[in-house]
């Protein structure tokens, strides 16, 4: 069952100086299904931190649809539009945006603040989240306190605590350590196995690698799209290498031609 | 010779960059320096020595210049010190972009020759534009048949420059000084440290409620009039305990209220109630310096305003021209040194609007993403803003009351003893410097949501690059 549908999304950045302005995206479609992994990939400029600007319904396309759920998100109303955020989409971002100035036990509940959920339901779905990410012992510390990998985990509760429809996440390892990206990547995967649906904009291989399915984007396009099927995870990341690798020479005798 | 040009117009380009820091510093320093012109003008005004009790009229006056010197000395260091703060980050990059320390210095001192030369330049002309006013006024107060001229003394000009380019100058030794100790990569990071949670200092908070108390009891027990130490002790007591109440008192009452699940986690509490812990420790001696500023203010004002409406009419009737020249001077005294206060609690005010809305929207830029909505966002800062800025009036206040006795006391010598007029003087003063605090506390919440504004949209063209 289709989760989340892109139809036919452009974006163009309106420049001041010049007239026709910058294509971010050209007609961009795909669909995620539910219970998925998807990693997208591109490399800076490739147009991926717009498209999931778009999805997370924080930014408009130029043309074209984006479904959650059947609801079009282009059509949500401003007014209506965090709440929509707040109870549909979880998010991950690179450099956590976590507040200091709350213990990991607010920063996890903020969103449920902000919803006006009685304390009592918070703890609630708190305690086992924060058990099975390993952080069940940090919640009475402030975010200056923790390491990179526990902040991004608190980041994860917070985008899970709501319980969305999917999770967002734009370079959850790009801050990260060798070390804590693989545990990071590993709790991916062990909630996706569960059921949760994520989509992840990545440019390391290593993370994409974990996903069953890698879409690469390129100059606003999608070029290519590779599944793990009944591949190991070393064989899709040999797999995704060899795409990066054409992408580029390509790319390449684009420029000399 | 290109690098002698390219100083002076880095530090005209870099005073016009920080305009919303620099401006109100200059105006300050303005209005300082014209106040300080003025009470140098009647006092150095050649018709003085007419008057009825011309010398102890004189001697007061050099007391309020003295007092006003130390404390307009320390207002503009505050502000100075704000302004360098704000500045660390840019100082930080031009050192790392390869400007060396020699040229930082020199940025910063062609920086205060321009802001000196604008702001006591600036300030004196004010200040003579301003002494007609006074000028009518003192004229029409003082019972004196041969009325002082409009002049301008050339020794109240110098005395007053002189004063402000020692103050502008020591400030900026510490500015050179401070840019010598600190390594460029502790600049750059300058304001971003994170505040630490403040423990609750519960001896703090002790010893501010014992010395609240302490300073009380003299108000309510003590005769001035045989110590004047004692008022003195009682004013110390109280600025202690202010001091000591707003940095642990609101801790331990912040961390009570966390403490209410119930209360604490509703949308409106849990950011006003977390955002000002966090903030408290710093916030804390702003605030206990707004109400110390507001207190001396309102006290001068109520015991001015009633010493010369109760104590003018009476020397009218007698005669003595002597005892109205003294009180004449009071209410200038009085008059000037509250405009001082006033101004410095405004510039604390203002600073601490600006630099909470540049804290604000990290937080709030954070927010959004996670799911709150604009009107959301501005309704938490307009609900957070008036808790912070409300004690410091109420606790001025209250001090202002406490302080009635002892003033009572005072005025009981001039012979007014009727207890009423005192306290409604007092009364009417409070309520027209609640009025002026709080169209101040409009204007500059102005600025502090505009400030929240820029910085939120930057941060989301950040984000969408």
């Amino acid at each position: 069952m289709a989760l989340l549908e892109v139809r036919n999304v452009s974006k163009v950045y309106k420049t001041r100086s010049m007239g026709q302005g910058v294509e971010a995206l050209r007609n961009v479609s795909c669909i995620v299904n539910q219970g998925e992994f998807v990693a997208i990939m591109g490399e800076s400029g490739s147009g991926k931190t717009t498209l999931l600007n778009i999805l997370a319904a924080l930014d408009k396309p130029s043309s074209g649809q984006v479904l959650l759920q059947r609801q079009d998100l282009t059509r949500v109303r401003e007014r209506h539009l965090a709440t929509f955020r707040r109870e549909h989409i979880g998010f991950v971002f690179q450099d956590f945006n976590l507040l200091d100035e709350l213990t990991v036990r607010d920063n996890i509940f903020l969103p449920l603040v902000l919803s006006g959920t009685p304390h009592e339901e918070m703890e609630r779905r708190m305690q086992p989240l924060v058990q099975s990410l390993g952080i069940g012992q940090l919640v009475d510390q402030f975010p200056y306190e923790l390491s990179g990998g526990q902040k991004q985990r608190v980041a994860v509760a917070r985008a899970l605590i709501t319980r969305p429809a999917i999770l967002l996440a734009d370079e959850p390892t790009g801050a990260l350590d060798s070390h804590a990206s693989q545990s990071l990547l590993s709790i991916f995967q062990n909630l996706n196995a569960r059921g949760q649906t994520i989509l992840m904009v990545t440019h390391s291989v290593q993370a994409a690698s974990h996903a069953e399915r890698v879409l690469f984007l390129k100059d606003g396009r999608f070029r290519r799209q590779l599944r793990r099927g009944e591949h190991s995870r070393e064989e899709l990341y040999r797999a995704i290498s060899r795409v990066l690798e054409k992408l580029a020479t390509r790319d390449q005798g684009d420029a000399r031609a | 010779m290109r690098r002698r040009i390219l100083c002076p117009r880095l530090a005209v380009r870099s005073m016009r960059a920080n305009a919303r820091f620099y401006l109100p510093y200059l105006v300050a320093c303005a209005a300082v320096v014209a106040l300080h012109y003025d009470i140098q003008f009647l006092n150095m005004n050649s018709g003085m020595e007419q008057l009825p009790g011309s010398s102890s009229v004189s001697g007061l006056l050099g007391v309020v210049v003295l007092a006003y010197d130390v404390f307009s000395a320390l207002i503009i260091s505050y502000a100075n010190d704000f302004l360098m703060k704000r500045r660390q980050r840019e100082l930080g990059l031009y050192s790392i972009l390869g400007m060396d320390r020699r040229h930082i210095r020199r940025l910063l001192r062609c920086e205060t020759v321009y802001a000196s030369t604008i702001s006591i330049s600036g300030g004196v002309l004010l200040g003579i534009a301003q002494s007609g006013g006074f000028l009518l006024l003192f004229n029409s107060l003082m019972p004196s048949d041969i009325p002082l001229d409009f002049e301008v003394p050339e020794i109240a000009v110098v005395y007053t420059v002189f004063v402000y380019v020692v103050v502008l100058a020591i400030n900026l030794l510490r500015n050179l000084a401070r840019v010598s100790l600190t390594r460029p990569i502790e600049l750059i990071r300058g304001t971003d440290a994170g505040d630490r949670e403040p423990r609750t200092r519960w001896f703090t908070a002790i010893v501010g409620l014992l010395a609240l108390t302490c300073g009380y009891l003299i108000s309510f027990t003590a005769n001035p009039v045989q110590d004047i130490m004692l008022f003195l002790a009682a004013a110390l007591l109280v600025i202690v305990a202010t001091y000591c109440l707003f940095s642990a008192g609101s801790v331990a009452l912040l961390k009570k209220l966390r403490s209410n699940k119930a209360y604490y986690y509703q949308p409106r509490h849990f950011f006003t109630v977390s955002g000002m812990l966090h903030r408290m420790r710093r916030n804390a001696a702003g605030l206990a310096t707004i109400c110390a500023f507001s207190t001396m203010a309102l006290v001068m004002t109520s015991t001015t305003l009633c010493m010369y409406l109760g104590a003018g009419p009476a020397a009218l009737q007698t005669g003595d021209s002597d005892l109205r020249s003294v009180m004449c001077a009071y209410f200038f005294a009085g008059l000037f040194l509250s405009a001082l206060f006033l101004m410095g609690s405004t510039l604390v005010l203002y600073y601490k609007q600006v630099s909470e809305g540049y804290e604000d929207a990290r937080g709030f830029a954070v927010m959004q993403q996670v799911g709150m909505s604009a009107e959301e966002v501005w309704d938490t800062i307009r609900s957070q803003a008036p808790l912070a800025f409300l004690p410091p009036l109420a606790m001025a206040a209250c001090h202002t009351l406490a302080a009635l006795p002892l003033t009572s006391k005072i005025l009981m010598v001039l012979g007014i003893t009727d207890f009423w007029f005192v306290l409604s003087c007092c009364m009417a003063t409070l309520l027209v410097y609640a009025v002026i605090y709080f169209l101040i506390y409009r204007l500059t919440s102005r600025e502090r949501y505009r400030m929240v504004l820029d910085r939120t949209s930057e941060r989301w063209v950040h984000a969408n690059e």
